[in-house]
């Protein structure tokens, strides 16, 4: 049985960090229920948007496995439908903007009354409090913030980070806040009540650097130290011949290993000689040279590369389904597999049935709500 | 109940034997450490000393109980154990059906080369799953990111996996298998090929990067902006030279992205980063001021957050930030770190 079987979720999550942690959830089991709106769409729609493909590449990757409906909060009827799913629901996750919840009128009291024990997830930039809790952010900001950014370039040089392209932050919240969701679920199913999780990218950020806050918090200042990294006795990315960066660690054991394998003059510094070799032949050729030492050594791959060694030393944090690339999963389980049992829904795909077998509504309220636009979807079948 | 007590009563058994990588002990240490912040009895068994610095022991043993040895043994585990956490390796060699109920199996490749593979560290997996190609200058060697963040990253990916079997309805016999190439790969998505797979794709570009740190008149700060801010980044510079016509459109402004820095650069440095925080606030600006960790302590969004706060068993004033989990509800109302216990408790 999958892990989260029975567990009800409702994803108002968007982008990457809110729609990432719903996926996660679904991939676990979780009946994942993405909610959008006839005003309102989760902006991964429009991005990268393909007028011959329906549901665009970036939101295909992060909501596949969920079912759809589209309410129009703003609207009263809309409100009590979303809170009867709620009724009826495990999780809630949002990462909106901050008070935009509570200006939708569907914040955590108001959840609370509609069932005491349900578990909101926030998951925000930059937390529910403190001066910059209303502060627009993104993943890149935060790692500013946090001091991640701090830690991270090259000796000597500026602060960096990982850029519109990783946007790490981002990533990294989806796991931690889907393992946080199932903690609080484990206590609301041992008699817990309503928890509010708040979940803070920009907290999350500086805990994962965690170390390096003990470190100068003992009067250690935090350098930048480029790819090098204690305790080993060099780590860096050199060229082949082939122009290929190699990237390569060398820990203390190794130094002498490789000290008699490269030869040459005693006294030439060790970095000096193992760059001259790697530039001296191909990359393939210096990986099984360096790996033959027993020395950890990779090629550093891009894009279609890495989908080469797929089955070999990786096999499911991408998948092919239906056909498309979608985002798989970072962990696996042996009894129970996680799998993609659905491609991303369509706006509103599943409204009918939800607001039927969920909320409770019969046909004729149904039909209103579409009628005056409080829902949207494809319409239900008459029998 | 509260964040501190989700896992009273779990007792947790944390081993990665000598043979395997830095990394999977860095990883189980931080699943392990979440796990105790929020009230099991963790148990680290210490392995051989690996040289790490004495801040990653305080940060990463908080909350434990540490075991000394590394006769790994069947007998080592607690016959009450709950869950274990270790290399895939170690359990091989112990035996799955010595292991408590509920395992999470750690490695530093997946696929065929589960448990296996060549010599590999955090950085070498880096390099493999594309995520060192992304950052860093374009005409200089790519560059890890700062601190720990590949294992730590695997680290959340087991507590997540870990957290679900622990809320399963049934209670059978679960077995995690979580790598490290894994979890780099599915971070960084975006730089795989999901639809044309003859598109470019994105790598690292540096000083011509959208998003980019760029000088300030006190120290750095993070241009970082969507299309729907670039008016209200132009109106907040008041820079005429925004206005030219290679910065009209998003396409444009990619072409020129390097003149584009260059000029908000300039303008920058008339600023300090305080001021330019203030400058991002009233603008609705997603800018970052890049703070060093001594700024960071003393940041008064952090501080009214109470987000650093002392370690058990670790000398006097060091700080770390603590687990990022709020919880309110049930009496509770903030999950924050104690010296008393070093755990997430309600306040």
């Amino acid at each position: 049985m999958p892990l989260l079987t029975d567990c009800r979720v409702l994803d108002l999550g968007i982008i990457t960090a809110g729609a990432a942690t719903g996926a996660l959830l679904a991939d676990m089991g979780a009946d994942v229920i993405k909610v959008e709106s006839p005003t309102y769409r989760d902006p991964f729609r429009v991005l990268g948007s393909d007028s011959k493909d329906q549901v665009p590449p970036l939101f295909r990757a992060t909501n596949r496995n969920k079912r759809a409906v589209s309410i129009d909060l703003k609207r009263q009827d809309g409100k009590d439908i979303f809170l009867r799913l709620v009724r009826n629901s495990d999780v809630v996750i949002e990462n909106f903007r901050r008070g935009v919840l509570q200006d939708l009128g569907i914040a955590f009291d108001v959840l609370r009354a509609a069932n005491p024990h349900i578990i909101l997830a926030s998951i925000s930039s930059q937390g529910e409090t403190g001066p910059d809790a209303n502060q627009i952010s993104y993943g890149s900001t935060l790692e500013a913030l946090s001091g991640l950014a701090w830690v991270t370039g090259y000796e000597k040089g500026a602060p960096t980070i990982s850029g519109r392209d990783v946007n790490y932050p981002d990533q990294i919240v989806a796991m931690f806040a889907a393992g946080a969701i199932a903690s609080a679920l484990r206590a609301v199913r041992n008699g817990e009540k309503a928890v509010h999780l708040e979940l803070s990218q920009r907290d999350l950020a500086a805990f994962m650097i965690g170390d390096r806050y003990a470190a100068i918090s003992t009067g250690r200042p935090a350098h930048r130290l480029g790819n090098a990294e204690p305790p080993y006795a060099l780590q860096d990315c050199f060229l082949s011949a082939d122009e290929k960066w190699l990237a390569v660690t060398l820990e203390s054991g190794d130094v002498a290993r490789l000290r008699a394998a490269l030869g040459g003059h005693a006294d030439q510094p060790l970095r000096e000689k193992l760059k001259e070799k790697i530039a001296g032949g191909p990359a393939g050729t210096m990986i099984s040279f360096l790996r033959d030492q027993g020395i950890s050594a990779a090629p550093v791959e891009a894009g279609r590369e890495i989908l080469d060694d797929r089955g070999t030393s990786w096999s499911h944090a991408m998948l092919d389904f239906a056909g498309s690339a979608v985002k798989g999963f970072p962990l696996q389980v042996e009894e129970d597999p996680l799998s993609i049992r659905r491609p991303a829904p369509t706006i509103g795909q599943d409204t009918a049935e939800i607001l039927a077998r969920i909320g409770g509504y019969g046909a004729t309220e149904i039909a209103r709500f579409f009628a005056d636009g409080t829902i949207e979807g494809p319409r239900a079948e008459s029998p | 109940m509260s964040a501190a007590s989700s896992y009273t009563g779990l007792i947790v058994v944390e081993a990665i034997s000598d043979e395997a990588a830095d990394a999977l002990v860095l990883a189980a240490g931080m699943a392990g450490r979440i796990l105790a912040d929020l009230g099991a009895t963790v148990i680290r068994f210490a392995g051989r000393d690996r040289g790490f610095d004495p801040a990653l022991d305080f940060f990463l043993g908080a909350g434990k109980e540490h075991a000394e040895g590394t006769d790994f043994g069947s007998a080592f585990i607690p016959e009450n154990a709950d869950v274990m956490i270790a290399d895939a390796t170690l359990v091989q060699q112990i035996g799955r059906a010595a292991c408590p109920p509920l395992c999470a199996l750690l490695s530093m490749f997946g696929g065929a080369h589960f448990g296996t593979g060549p010599a590999a560290s955090a950085f070498t997996i880096s390099a493999l799953g594309g995520l060192l190609a992304m950052v860093g200058e374009p005409d200089r060697e790519p560059l890890k990111l700062g601190g720990h963040q590949e294992a730590f990253s695997l680290g959340l990916s087991v507590y997540s996996g870990l957290a679900a079997a622990l809320c399963a309805k049934d209670r059978g016999r679960r077995t995690i298998r979580a790598s490290l190439l894994e979890t780099i790969i599915w971070l960084n998505w975006k730089a795989l090929p999901l639809d044309d797979h003859t598109a470019t794709l994105p790598s690292r570009a540096g000083r011509a990067g959208e998003w980019q740190i760029l000088r300030c008149q006190d120290g750095y700060v993070a241009l970082v902006y969507q299309e729907p801010e670039w008016p209200r980044l132009k109106q907040a510079l008041s820079d005429p030279r925004l206005e030219t016509d290679k910065f009209a459109t998003r396409q444009s402004r990619l072409l020129h992205s390097t003149d584009l820095a260059e000029v908000i650069e300039s303008c920058f440095r008339q600023m300090s980063r305080v001021q330019i925080q203030a400058l991002a606030k009233y603008h609705r600006l997603p800018l970052g001021p890049v703070w060093s960790l001594e700024e960071a302590l003393e940041d008064p969004h952090n501080l009214a957050r109470d987000l650093f706060g002392p370690l058990k068993n670790a000398p006097s004033g060091v700080k770390v930030p603590r687990l990022p989990i709020g919880w309110t509800g049930g009496g509770a109302r903030h999950s924050r770190q104690t010296e008393e216990n070093g755990n997430a408790i309600a306040d």
